[in-house]
């Protein structure tokens, strides 16, 4: 009944709206627009009557006509991204209206159109931290993901791609991370919906660290602009969920009066930038030969190519198993759009498919995106339209990372001694499962369709006063399934194994708002916003599994003998909102923005179930003041400050305040319950508080242009899975303790290098953005540390690297004496001996033990940002694009087995040929033994490292037709290019990409490396054509 | 204006969703009811005896990795540490340990205080379902007190996470005196006779036994093994294979039973890669050639494939729902044999229960005479008997052999207490030598 009720208040409010309707007399209006530099007629621009919503564009004359206006006087506005706005007053009666519009040229920006929470906002007016990207740099280059046009083009936004398999998550951060268990994602938006996020693969862990992510179906080429709400004032207006930031995200809609239509399509190839080199079939010999014997003697262990080999062999192989799992990989991808209009109607309608390839053949991603962007105004004041997007998604997937069975880490690790098949064409049992054979022998897929969109009602009561009812749907349904094989070792013991899961995962949104914007009189305007909210989540899933398969060609549960598991279940959450924004202008000069919200989430209890979020700011444009005008050599000075609430609870279990039994502990078949969660009826909102200072101001008539901000954020009453006594039954309680601190600050910096007097002229813009960020963890509950190698505690950042501090060589036993004891066994083979590594007694006890470990590095880098150079000349652009991380450290995981010499089998790296021997003893690579009694390969800052790295992460090169060749082919316009991706990295980590998180589905653990597939160089050869 | 209003009582009616923050979970009951009925105890005890299934395979491979019935083939770091008798505080494998232990010893508690204030309970029931939480508790602190000494004494189910939560290690000592006390009424409140897969009047007498045992108290240790040994319940089957490949056979005292709803992954994690396993542990060449010619415990404990040799004792990698036998009628004869030659008992009595052993193995009897060479007949047996089914560390340390044979210094012989544990209750010791 309730949800009957929420439904209809939204129809009643569209029902308002309709019933306005009535009839009158009309005419038109034309014009022409041309631009006050060049006096040149101006193409595109934006021609709208904000009174009636009514709008169109220019053409290439830029002439406009805006037929049907009903008789009145309006205030006409043109808009043009790059010029300041302009308006004329006109009066449209039985004469037809004629206004000419000049427009100055805007090179900050001041003018354009930024997408705030719930409505828009000229830049001019924009007091909070929001940066904003449009369409022209998504069309730059070909990602392949949003993520990839995200990343190191804002300042403050952090992106970073857990590793290379295609259609993988990345880790995104806006301003550091600032929770330790309630999650770190900023929220992202689109078309004010907000999205389901995260992965909702119900596979299970079998993938490792690379998970999949509902982001990943996003299709930048409909991208019209994203802003990034950074702080608490831009933030705030998204109350519980914006601690972590705000992506917003607005796809192209329809222009009255012209028609574009475009298709474009790329072409790549994808490889490796880097290749580790690892040992030879001759080289592991050697070093296995000596590490087996200086464990169990010379004459008990021989490595070789015998039948005898204490590691199994074939003669003669030497293969090298990364070569034989991956390949060259294509990725290419088509779009189609077209966008236009009617006088009544706009529209944008696009479609494109990517097919992306692994380098791990049994790796890929294939997507195919539609939208269908609607406007319609029945009546001169009311306005509907319908935003939806289809998506289909294919992921083919290979484990990975820390699963046993991926054919990647397997290829890694794999004794070059062994073959990929014996002589009769079977598959040859290798140390780890056979790399080749995992490839061939395992199938998973996983599809997604998704829908997602809105439909809206928005009326225009009065000038500047419109409401707004949407109802906006994410809805996502991802059909997973995986066969392994009954013929492969691995799974014969359960005649092989196949898994089928589905997730059904539901957000729906209903929103009613009033958005306002009156002059009030000269100069001053009053614009905002009040609205209210409710969102419904469901999540459902199921999964199967079935064994026993008659061969390897029943690949479905169908026919499997045994059902082994079975599951299905569903769970819900709600989320109410109440929420406004307060705007005061005076004159371009000064602005100050009030924002609230009032959230109520079923996560929480009863008590505390509300939280509200406020914020405020001040926007001062120095420049616009009367004593400013004497300084010429300062185009722009504006100083900007905020402070505010936000809350999170992403990552918060729905019923985490509750004391609960658990179904599911069943035994012998009968149903059983078990206690499973500690109550909390106290649990409450995460808050962060935030303060940002910002200044911007440009130079030399604005061809310097900076913006500068610096931030203090401090979360307190951090939702923590606390670690909790195990001897109480329970390993962790849901609780408020704790806080953090991230203080940072941000530089962008935009210069206009060479201005083009004319079209054609050379021009290059070069854009630069440094972000800083300090995070540390300033509380915790009395003080008590969590985890271990991936660490939180008091004063250091969030998850640092706790271990031991080496400290060169043993040469001798006297050596090995004199220290603290390290390993004693009164077997010395199983000793510490010569040639051991020497940790660091750090608290002077005598003994090496836990309480010698220590801080060893920090996963989160000192400066991290991009650099963008935009050139032009005659038909040629040249774009390229360089982003760095600097002062990061990264935790080799990989190493503890690739560089445990002569030990378990693995391969090593070639870093073993200078391990230490009797005769090389001036090295810092420890002997080879089998075991590694020491624990040379305990968590060290051996295998710390400096993953700073400095990469040329798109070069584009490009030719646009000159427009009379491009017509003759029955082109309005026809561009092809040349893109390299990933094609340069400088750094000195040793590993396969610094850009790497093995533990990709930890919202707070970062910088590892555990056998992660790397970034991938791409090259790309495209071509777009405009009809 | 009359529109503002119409928008007005949109948003009043949208408010109207408050009720809608209400949702409830789909998979859990809340605590303060579940215990509140007889039906409602039956699920918990359910659930207590689902603890015991946790950590099966490293309650089978530890105290034989942490010896010398296994070498180390797998891949994961905190089995490396236990096959180098080098544990550290960090190992994750410990801490899943102690926390699955008292996880277990918390439902069990649970259980135990939710028969006091259920009232529809009936006698009967009450005195089975004490005596069945009893057991379940003695044989988790059993297992931690075998690992890591003395241990936090947890008695009340836990309501919250105060500073009452932050109990303190009892001496090993008060450790095995509880153990003992609840063992004693549990036998006292069990039914005798068989009842697959639950704690029995039986398996609380074989437990005391074998608890008595390592208690050093050997003449309860004796008495408990002969009033076992005396039940007709139990008898040796003739066939020793058949004890992994039947569930609940006569010789079972207490085994956990496995479905393949609810199964484990011992198979897959014995079994080499050519048998569709992972292999993370190989039997030593020392164990394999310790059984004498004729001696068919060794085919039925370690089979052969590709070279490889692994552990055999729980096949079912395809259903994956090998039983976990925790007490059998051979180790109460061994325990038996064990208490008598402590005690002086004539060889010829330790003998007749070793050999029985042996007889039904196919092995020839032995002969030793005077205490040393007796226990040491008895450790023997006991390493061939029961390989595999966690035993190996515990004895050779009951023994006084641990150091020696094993060449690691004293302070190795219990684990060290989980760092994460340490890190959030501050009364809380480490064992020396960590």
């Amino acid at each position: 009944m309730r949800q009957f009720l929420c439904s209809l208040a939204v129809a009643a409010f569209v029902a308002t709206g309709a019933a306005s309707a009535h009839a009158q007399q009309r005419g038109s209006i034309t014009g022409q627009v041309t631009a006050s530099d060049t006096r040149q007629p101006l193409w595109g621009v934006l021609i709208e009557v904000p009174a009636l919503s009514l709008g169109t564009m220019t053409d290439e004359r830029g002439r406009f006509i805006l037929p049907s206006v009903p008789y009145g006087t309006y205030t006409l506005r043109a808009v043009s991204l790059g010029y300041r706005q302009a308006s004329a007053q006109v009066t449209v009666g039985a004469t037809p209206a004629s206004v000419s519009l000049v427009l100055e040229p805007d090179p900050l920006l001041l003018d354009e159109l930024v997408v705030t929470g719930y409505g828009t906002e000229r830049r001019a007016n924009v007091a909070g931290a929001v940066s904003s990207l449009r369409a022209e740099t998504v069309k730059e280059i070909s990602a392949t993901s949003i993520n990839q046009v995200l990343q190191g083009r804002l300042p403050g936004l952090q992106v970073n791609q857990n590793s290379g398999t295609p259609g993988g998550a990345a880790t995104i951060r806006v301003r550091g991370s600032s929770s330790i268990s309630g999650g770190n994602d900023p929220l992202w938006v689109i078309d004010g919906v907000p999205l389901n996020q995260g992965n909702f693969s119900r596979l299970g862990v079998a993938f490792g660290g690379q998970s999949i992510d509902a982001i990943s179906d996003l299709n930048a080429s409909e991208i019209e602009s994203i802003e990034v709400l950074k702080d608490a004032s831009a933030a705030a207006i998204f109350g519980s969920r914006a601690s972590n930031g705000v992506i917003l995200i607005t796809t192209k809609r329809g222009m009255a009066q012209r028609t574009d239509m475009s298709f474009g399509a790329y072409y790549g190839t994808q490889n490796f930038w880097r290749v580790v080199k690892l040992l030879n079939a001759q080289q592991y010999m050697e070093v296995y030969n000596e590490g087996c014997q200086a464990r169990y003697g010379p004459g008990n262990c021989v490595i070789d190519y015998s039948p005898n080999s204490w590691i199994p062999s074939a003669p003669g192989a030497d293969t090298d198993w990364v070569d034989a799992v991956t390949r060259p990989a294509a990725v290419g991808n088509m779009d189609l759009s077209i966008r236009g209009g009617m006088e009544r109607v706009r529209y944008f309608i696009s479609g494109s498919s990517l097919v992306q390839e692994g380098v791990i053949a049994a790796q890929g991603y294939r997507r195919l995106n539609g939208r269908i962007n609607l406007d319609y105004d029945p009546l001169d004041r009311l306005s509907l339209g319908t935003s939806v997007a289809l998506t289909r998604s294919v992921y083919d997937r290979a484990r990975s990372d820390n699963n046993i069975y991926s054919p990647w880490a397997n290829a890694l690790a794999n004794p070059p001694i062994q073959p990929i098949y014996n002589e009769d064409g079977s598959w040859f049992e290798t140390l780890y499962a056979n790399p080749v054979g995992m490839m061939k022998e395992a199938e998973a897929q996983e599809r997604g369709i998704r829908i997602l969109g809105n439909v809206f009602a928005a009326y225009t009561f009065a000038e500047g006063i419109v409401g707004r009812v949407s109802v906006g749907l994410d809805n996502l349904t991802l059909r997973s399934r995986s066969f392994d094989s009954p013929n492969f070792g691995p799974w014969s013991g359960q005649g092989g194994a196949a898994d089928a899961a589905s997730s059904f995962v539901n957000k729906l949104t209903y929103e009613a708002r009033v958005n306002f914007d009156r002059s009030l009189r000269a100069g001053h305007t009053l614009s905002g916003v009040v609205g209210t909210s409710f969102e419904d989540n469901t999540d459902e899933g199921m999964r199967v599994q079935g064994q026993q398969f008659p061969t390897e060609y029943f690949k479905y549960i169908v026919s499997a003998a045994t059902i082994s598991a079975g599951t299905s279940n569903r769970t819900d959450w709600n989320l109410l909102s109440y929420f406004g924004r307060l705007s005061y202008t005076f004159q371009d000069r000064l602005t100050t923005t009030f924002n609230i919200r009032r959230d109520g989430s079923s996560r929480f209890g009863e008590d505390n179930r509300y939280g509200t979020f406020p914020s405020a700011s001040v926007l001062w444009r120095v420049s616009e003041e009367e004593f400013m005008r004497g300084v010429p050599i300062l185009s722009n000075l504006a100083l900007r400050a905020s402070y505010g609430f936000t809350g999170n609870q992403q990552d918060l279990g729905n019923f985490a305040s509750r004391g609960l039994f658990a179904g599911g502990a069943n035994y012998f078949d009968e149903p059983g319950i078990a206690p499973s969660q500690l109550a909390n009826p106290n649990l409450r909102w995460e808050k962060t508080r935030q303060t940002n200072l910002g200044v911007d101001f440009s130079v030399l008539s604005n061809r310097l242009a900076f913006n500068v901000d610096y931030y203090l954020k401090k979360t307190e009453d951090l939702l923590v899975a606390r670690p909790v006594p195990r001897t109480t039954g329970y390993t962790s309680i849901w609780d408020n303790v704790g806080a953090m601190e991230n203080k940072g600050f941000e530089v962008a910096a935009t210069a206009r290098i060479f201005v083009p007097a004319r079209q054609g002229d050379f021009s290059w813009t070069s854009t630069l953005n440094v972000s800083h960020n300090e995070n540390k963890v300033t509380k915790l509950y009395n003080g008590q540390p969590i985890g271990t190698t991936f660490r939180v505690e008091e004063g250091k950042p969030l998850r640092f690297f706790f271990g031991y501090v080496t400290d060169g060589i043993f040469q001798s036993y006297e050596e090995i004496a004199a220290h603290a004891r390290q390993v004693v066994h009164s077997d010395p083979r199983r000793a510490t001996a010569p040639g051991d590594i020497r940790f660091k007694d750090l608290n002077g006890d005598g003994v090496i033990n836990a309480n010698d470990r220590t801080m060893i590095g920090s996963p989160w880098p000192d400066y991290e940002g991009g650099w963008t150079n935009n050139l032009a000349f005659r038909n040629f652009d040249l774009y390229s694009f360089i982003q760095y991380s600097l002062g990061a450290e990264i935790y080799n995981g990989f190493r503890v087995y690739a560089d445990q010499y002569g030990s378990f089998g693995d391969n090593h790296t070639t870093r073993a040929l200078k391990r230490w021997t009797p005769q090389n003893r001036n090295t810092k690579e420890p002997r080879a033994i089998w075991g590694d009694p020491n624990q040379n390969t305990r968590v060290s800052d051996r295998f710390i490292e400096d993953g700073s790295y400095v990469r040329l992460k798109n070069i584009v090169l490009g030719y646009t037709l000159p427009s009379s060749v491009a017509g003759k082919l029955g082109f309005r316009s026809a561009r092809m290019y040349v893109q390299g991706q990933n094609v340069f990295t400088h750094t000195k980590y040793s590993g396969w990409d610094p850009e790497v998180n093995a533990a990709g589905t930890s919202s707070t653990t970062f910088g590892w490396d555990f056998y992660t597939l790397p970034q991938l160089r791409t090259f790309t050869v495209g071509f777009n054509v405009g009809f | 204006m009359k529109r503002l209003h119409l928008l007005l009582m949109a948003a009043l009616l949208v408010s109207a969703c408050d009720d809608q923050l209400v949702t409830e979970p789909t998979a859990a009951i809340d605590s303060e009811t579940a215990l509140t009925s007889a039906r409602g105890l039956e699920l918990a005890l359910n659930g207590a005896y689902r603890s015991l299934q946790f950590g099966v395979r490293e309650f089978i491979a530890y105290p034989d990795l942490y010896a010398d019935n296994l070498d180390f083939t797998g891949t994961f770091q905190t089995d490396r540490e236990v096959s180098l008798r080098n544990v550290a505080p960090s190992n994750g494998a410990i801490l899943t340990i102690w926390a699955d232990a008292y996880n277990g010893i918390n439902r069990a508690n649970g259980v135990l205080a939710g028969i006091e204030s259920v009232k529809d309970l009936g006698e009967a029931k009450g005195r089975q379902f004490r005596g069945e939480a009893l057991f379940i508790r003695a044989w988790h602190y059993f297992y931690l007190v075998r690992w890591f000494g003395g241990v936090p004494l947890v008695l009340q189910p836990s309501k919250g996470v105060g500073e009452e939560s932050l109990v303190a290690r009892s001496s090993q000592e008060e450790v095995y005196n509880r153990i003992i006390q609840d063992l004693e009424e549990a036998a006292s409140l069990l039914p005798s006779g068989k009842v697959p897969g639950k704690a029995t009047r039986g398996a609380a007498n074989a437990l005391l036994a074998k608890v008595y045992l390592e208690a050093g108290r050997y003449q309860q240790a004796r008495d408990k093994a002969a009033a076992v040994l005396a039940d007709p319940t139990y008898s040796l089957v003739s066939n020793f294979r058949s004890l992994f490949t039947t569930k609940h056979s006569a010789e079972s005292i207490f085994e956990v039973h496995f479905t393949q709803n609810n199964g484990n992954s011992l198979a897959f994690w014995f079994f080499p890669q050519e048998e569709g396993g992972r292999w993370g542990f190989s039997p030593t060449l020392e164990l394999y050639n310790a059984y004498p010619a004729g001696d068919v415990r060794r085919g039925a404990s370690i089979n052969i494939t590709a070279g490889k040799r692994y552990i055999y004792k729980y096949p079912r990698i395809a259903t994956e729902d090998d039983n976990v036998i925790f007490l059998r009628l051979a180790e109460i004869y061994l325990i038996r044999a064990e208490a008598n030659a402590r005690l002086g008992a004539p060889d010829a009595t330790v003998l007749a229960d070793i050999n029985t052993v042996r007889a039904r193995a196919g092995a020839p009897p032995v002969t030793a005479s005077g205490q040393a060479a007796l226990l040491d007949a008895v450790l023997n047996e006991r390493r061939l008997e029961l390989a595999f089914e966690g035993h190996r560390f515990f004895d050779l340390r009951r023994h006084g052999k641990a150091t020696s044979k094993l060449q690691m210094p004293s302070d190795r012989l219990v684990f060290p207490l989980p760092q994460a544990e340490l890190d959030v209750n501050k009364n809380l010791t480490q064992n020396p030598g960590y």
